[in-house]
């Protein structure tokens, strides 16, 4: 209880020096926005996906997995070449059905309870571990990404990796496709979930 | 952040504090709770039943991460129990059976949860009891350990949520009765699927040569047949051959039908781009939908993976985009199959879509390929789990836990993910499949409504008939092997049916399906006629491969014993991953079919040579021989298959009659074998 209690106030501590939601004035293009809700099609206009992929967007496919007290949504940015198109999901919470696990306790519960890599540096694979028998230990080992929301992971997979961002009480995932090299998509990343997170801080 | 770490840490430090605190104030425990021997009684079949108190423990709240192993002073309590059976445990149980039942309470007058372990002599833990609960007032908890071995154990009351010290109580009782025998099966109709049992030759050496052993692939010191946990099976309809994934190795296997019963010839195909693996995953996209027999092959090895393919039948290798790439989260499966209408545009020619699906670590995703696995679009998510207490479990209904089964794709293009674990819309865990009807730009999860979750449990299969019914094979959470089959890609099922009941089949695993013709479908799992906990390295039961045939859209099913004479394991399957001695078989087999509708099932048998014959040898003690994964493929020989349009066909053959000279081999509880004279040579 005394744990409880006492990461409680540093949460509350941490929510309080969080700076608030930078919300440009000039946010008039971006619909669907709106406090509490948010439309993971609205976080991505056609344009950006197009400047960073070189393609356009054909079709916005956008899907609710919701219950339990959080809202998946998400939204593919689908562009001619399957493999450069772009996958964008946020988890938040759901406010009108709140329940013990918020997206921040999921985030918690994923990323603080894995021994984590040291930094984006490693992404090439400079950082080469020991292979072992664990199969499930061994690859679980998101990487820290600096500069991104509250906290930033990159999760490399074989054919489609995707860069986690934790921003108050939702994350967003990024995922790229593409035939790049690992760095390059996750630069690619990086820059889509910048945007993405300016209108996040807009709706909040 | 740096505010959190250092709040966090803070909050750690306290507790710290508290904690030794708590210990430094709490009453002093017993002293032999601290120091010297615990005590101790004997129990046997003629003893009766035993009674002993446990010295108070507790003070506090304790997340339990394995005291019951370490027993410390305060926390736990210990007596040591003998356990005298007529006869060693491993040849008693060959015909008796017998139950050590604990009946352990308390009483509280603060909300307390007090646990029963029994920590067997090989180490095993059991417990903790039922119900686990908390309660105020009079506490309870039941364990049945089923099968215990002879020696000591160590039993022990341990303090989960106890505010003030807690004594407990704990009556022991041993039954024992002679091992039933389940339900004679009934003969098979004429016309019953039997099986040929075909394992990889070794190495070869000195002046060997093929086909009585194997030639390593170039480059390779081995070929790896005794490597083959979770193997996957293919077969290249255009040419006939089977392949089977041992390790890093595609094995590559070509039956002489010509000669009765087919021989076989093994080579080792091993792809150049497939290093070191620790999840080996092979899938032909072959003709049964109308793909081009493309040989795919997915290796991970915990820093890079390597995925590349064949159109050759595994001569020449060309890696794709999941060649090279560091490899974080995963649980790959790969798999594919025709696009729903409207098809996208593709840049190949490559007909089909190619899907890659993996655990990753808020979600799992798959990710398509339309260009025939050279290049693949980002990852979609499929559902949303959460990571708890060590285990992922699902956070909502729609959603599952984060390991799955295999992607197959349906004629129409749906595709499935099966699930052992999902929520329905009550929040009950049920086995399920991510059903996907837009070529995977979106999923839901999907529920079969009779089954249960079982975990530890091993991945469930789904599979296709040519019209798009689908059947859900799965071990239901009493450990039994059920199949569900749906007509409208899983949004209702037919009511689930026990494929191993003709056996008398008590725990299964490695369900593996496969389709025909929509009211055709064959049902691979292992099963043994042993009930109790098949994770425990005390469990004694002996594991046979049984295929369960239906061919009326699951209404009746035909269930075969294709290994009776020859174990594929004795003692217990692990399904947790890590370095248990059981987890020689690792996390599933495979299933597949040939043009001519002739049923392949690739296993990893996990007892060969002596151990075969021997039933002291297990799993969890050894020798190797009974800690093997040798590849082999279980091939259907005899009956209807799974395409009714080559029904007398012999397969295509033409030759022989309806069982084709293959040994009608099935099981029968009392002698273990039943069928044609000659069966007991089938292996």
């Amino acid at each position: 209880m005394l744990q409880t209690l006492t990461i409680l106030s540093c949460v509350a501590l941490v929510f309080a020096s969080v700076p608030g939601g930078a919300a440009p004035q000039n946010a008039k293009n971006v619909a669907g926005v709106t406090k509490g809700t948010v439309d993971a099609c609205a976080l991505l206009t056609s344009a950006e996906v197009e400047a960073i992929q070189g393609e356009r967007v054909e079709e916005t496919k956008p899907s609710v997995q919701p219950g339990g007290g959080l809202f998946a949504r998400q939204c593919l940015f689908r562009t001619p070449t399957l493999s450069k198109s772009v996958s964008l999901s946020l988890t938040a919470s759901d406010p009108v059905h709140p329940v013990a696990m918020t997206a921040r306790q999921l985030w918690q519960k994923q990323f603080h309870s894995l021994e984590l890599e040291g930094d984006e540096e490693s992404a090439e694979g400079k950082n080469v571990k020991k292979l072992e028998p664990e199969r499930e230990g061994e690859s679980r080992k998101p990487r820290p990404v600096r500069g991104l929301g509250e906290e930033a992971y990159w999760v490399a997979s074989p054919v489609a990796s995707a860069l986690y961002v934790l921003k108050g009480e939702m994350f967003l995932r990024i995922s790229v496709g593409s035939t790049g090299q690992e760095s390059e998509r996750m630069e690619k990343s990086k820059a889509l979930a910048r945007t993405a997170l300016k209108r996040i801080s807009i709706g909040n | 952040m740096k505010v959190i770490r250092f709040c966090l840490w803070i909050s750690f430090v306290v507790l710290l504090l508290a904690s030794t605190a708590a210990l430094i104030v709490s009453d002093p425990p017993p002293a032999w709770a601290q120091v010297g021997t615990p005590p101790s009684s004997t129990i046997s079949s003629s003893s009766g039943p035993l009674s002993w108190d446990f010295a108070p423990v507790g003070g506090g709240t304790v997340i339990n991460v394995g005291i019951q192993d370490i027993c410390p002073p305060v926390l736990c309590d210990d007596h040591d129990l003998t356990l005298v059976l007529p006869a060693p445990a491993a040849t008693f149980y060959q015909t008796m059976t017998a139950k050590l039942t604990f009946q352990y309470t308390w009483t509280s007058t603060l909300p307390t949860d007090l646990d029963i372990f029994a920590i067997s002599p090989s180490g095993a833990d059991h417990g903790p009891g039922s119900p686990d609960n908390s309660s105020t007032g009079p506490g309870q908890e039941n364990l049945t350990v089923t099968d215990p071995i002879d020696g000591l154990w160590h039993i022990r009351s341990v303090a989960s949520l106890a505010p003030v010290p807690t004594a407990a109580h704990l009556a022991v009782t041993l039954t024992i009765a002679p091992r039933p025998t389940a339900p004679m099966p009934p003969p098979p109709a004429p016309g019953a699927p039997t099986f040929i049992n075909y394992p990889a030759p070794d190495d070869c050496t000195g002046t060997q040569q093929p086909p009585s052993c194997i030639q390593p692939a170039l480059g390779s010191t081995t070929a790896s047949t005794h490597g083959a946990g979770e193997p996957s099976i293919g077969v290249a309809w255009n040419t006939g051959k089977a392949f089977i994934q041992a390790g890093n190795h595609t094995l590559r296997v070509t039956f002489n039908d010509s000669l009765n019963p087919a021989t076989a010839f093994w080579e080792d195909k091993r792809s150049p781009f497939a290093r070191l693996s620790l999840d080996p995953i092979m899938f032909v996209d072959d003709g049964h939908f109308g793909g081009p027999n493309r040989l795919f092959t997915s290796q991970l090895n915990g820093v890079t993976s390597e995925l590349s393919f064949s159109d050759d039948d595994g001569n020449n290798w060309l890696p794709t985009q999941g060649s090279g790439q560091p490899a974080g989260v995963d649980h790959q499966t790969v798999g594919g199959g025709p696009y729903t209408s409207p098809a996208p545009l593709t840049p190949t020619a490559y007909a089909h879509g190619i899907y890659y699906c993996s655990q990753d670590i808020v979600t799992a995703f798959c990710s398509r390929s339309d260009d025939g696995g050279l290049t693949f679009g980002p990852g979609i998510p499929i559902y949303t789990f959460a990571h708890v207490n060590g285990v992922d479990v699902p956070i909502a209904p729609g959603t599952c836990s984060g390991l799955h089964g295999h992607v197959r794709v349906s004629p129409d293009g749906t595709v499935y993910v099966p699930n052992e674990n999902c929520f329905d819309a009550n929040g009950a865990s049920r086995p399920g499949v991510a059903v996907s009807t837009d070529n995977g730009l979106s999923w839901v999860v999907r529920t079969v409504p009779d089954g249960k979750s079982i975990s530890p449990g091993s991945d469930p299969s789904v599979g296709e008939g040519v019209n798009n019914t689908i059947y859900l094979g799965y071990v239901n959470s009493d450990g039994h092997a059920k199949i569900a089959v749906s007509g409208d890609r899983g949004l209702h099922w037919s009511k689930s049916k026990d494929a191993g009941t003709p056996f008398g089949v008590q725990n299964a695993e490695f369900a593996e399906v496969i389709v025909g013709d929509d009211d055709r479908a064959a049902f691979a799992f292992l099963g043994t006629q042993t009930s109790g906990d098949t994770q425990s390295a005390d469990f004694q039961g002996v594991w046979h491969l049984y295929v369960a045939f239906t061919y009326s859209t699951g209404r009746t099913w035909t269930t075969v014993d294709a290994t009776p004479t020859d174990p594929v394991q004795r003692g217990c399957i692990w399904n947790q991953g890590g370095s248990n001695p059981c987890r020689n078989l690792l996390d599933f087999n495979d299933i597949t079919v040939d043009k001519f509708g002739r049923v392949l099932v690739g296993y990893a048998d996990g007892c060969t040579g002596s151990c075969v014959t021997d039933p002291t040898q297990n799993a969890s003690t050894g020798p190797a021989s009974a800690q093997d994964a040798l590849a082999t493929i279980a091939r259907q020989v005899g009956g209807r298959g799974l395409f009714k349009a080559f029904d007398s066909t012999q397969f295509g053959t033409h030759s022989g009659d309806i069982v084709g000279h293959g040994k009608l081999c099935f099981g029968d509880p009392a002698t273990g074998i039943q069928g044609d004279p000659g069966c007991k040579a089938t292996n």
